[in-house]
């Protein structure tokens, strides 16, 4: 009976969300759904933080952890939804399904970072894969939407097959799906070796890192922009989420640490070289965080504890990081189209002041979070030991202020070509919000760093 | 109230605050100015109320910062850094009441950027651990590049972009550095430095580490790429900091550092001697070929940052001397030396030293503190760069002969090209006719000259005001 007291956020999301669903189907033209969804969000975490006693059993375990990604990533949803009422309130009349997709992929996240259990963790991985395929072609009559959806949905399909087989192997080795079984497994064996590369690979897929990442510059481009923010942050935590728990309960040696290696230099080398030459944003910043993907996977090969105390504040930074761009873009007409930030600070200084806040932090340089959790990630992995990522690492960083710095360049020009600014509210507060706070951790570190 | 350490760094910081709240000039002026002066005179009260004898920092400022790497946020002073502050605040201060007079556009934003500036700059240099070392040395390169490119000639995105990426990309060997020393001391206090147990190996490469960091900065001669386009291409209150200032932020560094690497001196100081006056001496020959006389300024002035590093290397109380000195000297008159040209410009609206000429009688006052100012360069006895430049040559002199050969012969070339600028600008016969709009200095700019001119004279006299107890500090392994 415990573990239902364990999800009643999730049992609460998912009856509230269908409930609001319906009332949107009944009320077409109602602006009242985004409100309710986010309601709903907010009243999950209400109940994550009521029930977050630790439990283990059945097929979930959940601890402080579990909760803090839980909470991320619904918070993360009240965001999107945020910006989504002013992008899509007027475009499209589908709020209702728009808002419920959304809500299930919440759904499908929250249940894989809980998950315990190797079968309950593909269900999770296919219930948030399945709207997020409907949500990234979601604009029917745009082309490069469609094209996203499709893309996404034939590349991600391949990721569950590889997730398959990793159960497959698992299964065999250790006569078990629960993920205590990790503890067990014998580093000697093929088929474990085998179980832990298909994993890692799966989640390589979903984390977009190269050379897994094909999908993901034309995902993000042709997404609807909200969407391209929900997908560049949300699964990100959750697979992080969910590897993190595997990692911490299998054995040290057994991790396959030239494999996490090899996709985390790819990943920052390709990422950050790619990223240079784009002009649309929106391609870019699929790029940047596939870079980014790469120096976080970096913490996956440090031991127990040090996973943690690396890699959450990253991820926590990086969410706001993300979201934050992402409003700014929203805020702007045709802001993926680098050309449109040439005078920004002409026409709108607080929004160019938070872009250059948050793209210094994507930087990765003081005042702001990013150098912090930067700085502790490099720290943490170069004292375990791998000296050449980290100094890779650093390399590539370097290579990042090239394309991130443009941007702010761009902003200052003294004559202005982006005139056609838009008054929306609510990206703009949200930028300015992930920009000041941004700066309070990069001043109080203390903050973020949460061990 | 002399505990206040951080007040150096916060009253920038408010300053800076408080001046985007307006864009009414005169408001403007009054913000800036109040604020600088209040820094530089509670800079100047602590440094005379430092106690010269102790060892270690004083009028510490702590403050927990991230306590699971046991680190703090903690400002103090001692004999080394305190010049600098000093310095610092004085050059802001300088700059300020240049940009009233060269920057017409943004003027709020501008003089916001410059004093955040000068707050990391003097955090920077108030730091005591290695951590907010770090920290500072990467935060000032914002302001700056902004500085850079938004108030500079047209070149500037690519300046500030250049400066950006040198720094920026060099400050990889710093965190590699930090890092060793927090995996070897375990702390990122400036203690654990002192008292490393590593083989020498491993000393020569965080030394080496350290080294390519700050020399990025001072800037040496390989790595001085970004120098001639940042500063040319930065406005003139901008170039007057980052000339006297921000070079000085990395030999700050190696002066902190060095005591700890004696060993690595002894055995490769002569390597590091030789980068450093191979910088001198090409620098000089570059700014004896240069035509522009803020480019020639911008040489004159990574050609005598070179040997001044050289001094730290030679693992010598002289050199240690000669080099504290002789940054605080070189950092008044590259100051002086810009602001000259500022007022030249004036007329002329080039840096073209071409048209230029016999400008002796019509503007007497700038002849002169000219003069003064190539004389004290040229290191005049009595003057201060005398001083300081007689250490480094006893020092460098002390390790090598040769080395110290190519130190005079760089000097020599300095003396040269100063006075044939000297004789292009004020003596020859003009090649076009100038404008009649050539104008003097007015009164409050002949008090900062007049007021520069004064320091060379003391410091000429008496340069225990800054070196005042540095000869009780253990730093020689070496022979001096």
């Amino acid at each position: 009976m415990n573990q239902y007291i364990t999800l009643i956020p999730e049992i609460f999301l998912i009856s509230f969300g269908t409930l609001t669903f319906l009332y949107g189907v009944v009320k077409r033209h109602s602006n009242l759904i985004y409100l309710l969804g986010a309601i709903n969000l907010f009243f999950s975490i209400g109940l994550v933080i009521a029930f977050s006693k630790e439990f283990s059993g059945g097929l979930i375990k959940t601890d402080i952890f579990a909760n803090l990604f839980r909470i991320i990533i619904l918070i993360i949803g009240i965001l999107i939804i945020a910006l989504s009422y002013e992008e899509m309130k007027r475009s499209i009349e589908k709020g209702a399904e728009y808002i419920y997709l959304l809500t299930l992929a919440i759904f499908g996240m929250n249940m894989m970072v809980l998950a315990n259990d190797i079968l309950l963790l593909y269900l999770a991985l296919e219930a948030f894969s399945l709207p997020m395929y409907i949500l990234a072609g979601f604009y029917k009559s745009d082309k490069r939407s469609v094209e996203a959806g499709i893309k996404y949905f034939i590349l991600g399909t391949l990721a569950s097959i590889l997730l398959i087989a990793s159960m497959v192997f698992f299964y065999a080795n250790t006569g078990s799906t629960s993920y205590e079984a990790f503890k067990l497994m014998s580093s000697k064996s093929l088929s474990s070796y085998l179980s832990l590369i298909f994993l890692i690979s799966t989640f390589a897929f979903k984390l977009s890192l190269v050379p897994f990442h094909a999908w993901s510059p034309d995902v993000y481009q042709g997404s609807p922009t909200p969407v391209t923010a929900f997908f560049s942050t949300a699964p990100k935590v959750a697979v992080l989420g969910a590897l993190i728990k595997i990692l911490l309960l299998a054995h040290h040696d057994i991790k396959p640490h030239y494999m996490i290696i090899a996709l985390s230099a790819l990943s920052m080398i390709v990422g950050n070289i790619l990223a240079l030459r784009q002009s649309d944003l929106k391609r870019l910043f699929a790029y940047s965080s596939v870079a980014h993907a790469g120096y976080i996977s970096m913490a996956l090969l440090l031991k127990k504890e040090a996973i943690l105390t690396s890699a959450l504040p990253y991820i926590i930074v990086y969410v706001l990081m993300n979201v934050g761009v992402f409003a700014v873009i929203l805020s702007m007409a045709e802001g993926e189209k680098i050309n449109n930030y040439k005078g920004l600070n002409k026409v709108s200084p607080l929004t160019a002041l938070s872009m250059t806040v948050i793209l210094i932090s994507l930087t990765g340089l003081p005042p702001t979070a990013g150098f912090i959790v930067k700085f502790n990630l490099f720290k943490n992995v170069f004292l375990a030991g791998y000296e050449w990522l980290v100094l890779l690492g650093l390399c590539m960083s370097i290579l990042s202020a090239f394309y991130y710095l443009r941007i702010v360049f761009f902003i200052y020009e003294d004559f202005s070509t982006s005139l056609a600014t838009q008054n929306k509210f609510i990206s703009r507060s949200i930028s300015l919000f992930s920009a000041s706070l941004l700066i309070i951790a990069g001043l109080i570190p203390q903050l973020i760093m949460i061990y | 109230m002399l505990e206040k350490t951080y007040l150096l760094v916060i009253i920038p910081i408010l300053g800076a605050l408080l001046l985007r709240l307006t864009e009414r000039r005169n408001l403007l002026l009054i913000i800036a100015l109040l604020s600088s002066l209040a820094t530089l005179l509670f800079s100047i009260f602590q440094y005379l109320s430092l106690n010269r004898a102790s060892k270690g920092f004083q009028f510490v400022w702590d403050y927990m910062w991230i306590s699971s790497w046991d680190v703090n946020i903690s400002f103090g002073l001692d004999i080394i850094n305190a010049p600098f502050v000093v310095l610092s605040c004085f050059i802001t201060l300088i700059s300020i009441l240049l940009s009233f007079k060269t920057i017409e556009k943004r003027l709020s934003l501008y003089l916001s950027l410059l004093l955040s500036l000068s707050a990391t700059v003097n955090a920077y240099f108030l730091s005591n651990n290695l951590l907010l070392f770090f920290f500072f040395y990467e935060a000032m390169l914002i302001p700056s590049i902004f500085l850079i490119k938004l108030w500079g000639a047209e070149n500037s995105s690519r300046a500030s972009m250049k400066f950006m990426l040198y720094t920026f990309g060099f400050s990889i060997f710093l965190f590699i550095a930090i890092i060793a020393v927090y995996s070897y001391g375990g702390s990122f206090s400036f203690d654990k430095l002192l008292n490393l147990k590593l083989t020498l190996e491993g000393k020569v490469l965080i030394f080496i580490s350290f080294f390519l960091a700050f020399a990025v900065k001072i800037p040496v001669v390989p790595f001085h790429g970004w120098l001639r386009d940042a500063y040319y291409e930065a406005p003139m209150p901008v170039t007057i900091f980052m000339s006297a200032i921000l070079g000085k932020m990395g030999i700050y560094g190696l002066l902190r550092v060095a005591p700890a690497f004696t060993e690595v001196l002894d055995r490769l100081g002569e390597w590091f001697i030789a980068i450093c006056l191979l910088s001198f001496v090409y620098a000089a020959f570059v700014a004896l070929t240069e035509k522009d006389i803020k480019a020639m300024l911008a040489y004159m002035s990574l050609s005598h940052v070179g040997i001044i590093t050289a001094g730290v290397f030679t693992g010598n109380i002289y050199g240690y001397q000669g080099s504290l000195l002789q940054s605080i000297n070189h950092g008044i008159l590259a100051a002086a030396f810009f602001y000259v040209a500022d007022l030249l410009y004036r007329n002329t609206y080039s840096f073209d030293s071409d048209k230029f000429g016999a400008l002796s009688k019509k503007i007497p006052a700038i002849t002169f503190f000219s003069f003064a100012y190539i004389m004290a360069m040229g290191g005049f006895p009595g003057l201060n760069y005398f001083n300081g430049e007689f250490l480094l040559l006893s020092s460098i002199f002390s390790e090598n002969l040769l080395l110290g050969f190519f130190g005079v012969l760089g000097i020599a070339v300095g003396v040269i090209y100063l006075s044939w600028f000297f004789y292009k600008i004020f003596l020859r016969k003009p090649q076009r006719e100038l404008s009649l709009l050539v104008r003097d200095v007015q009164s409050w700019e002949l008090i900062i000259l007049s007021i520069i001119f004064a320091l060379t004279i003391y410091l000429g006299l008496n340069p225990d005001l800054v070196l005042e107890g540095l000869k009780g500090i253990e730093i020689t392994g070496g022979r001096g």
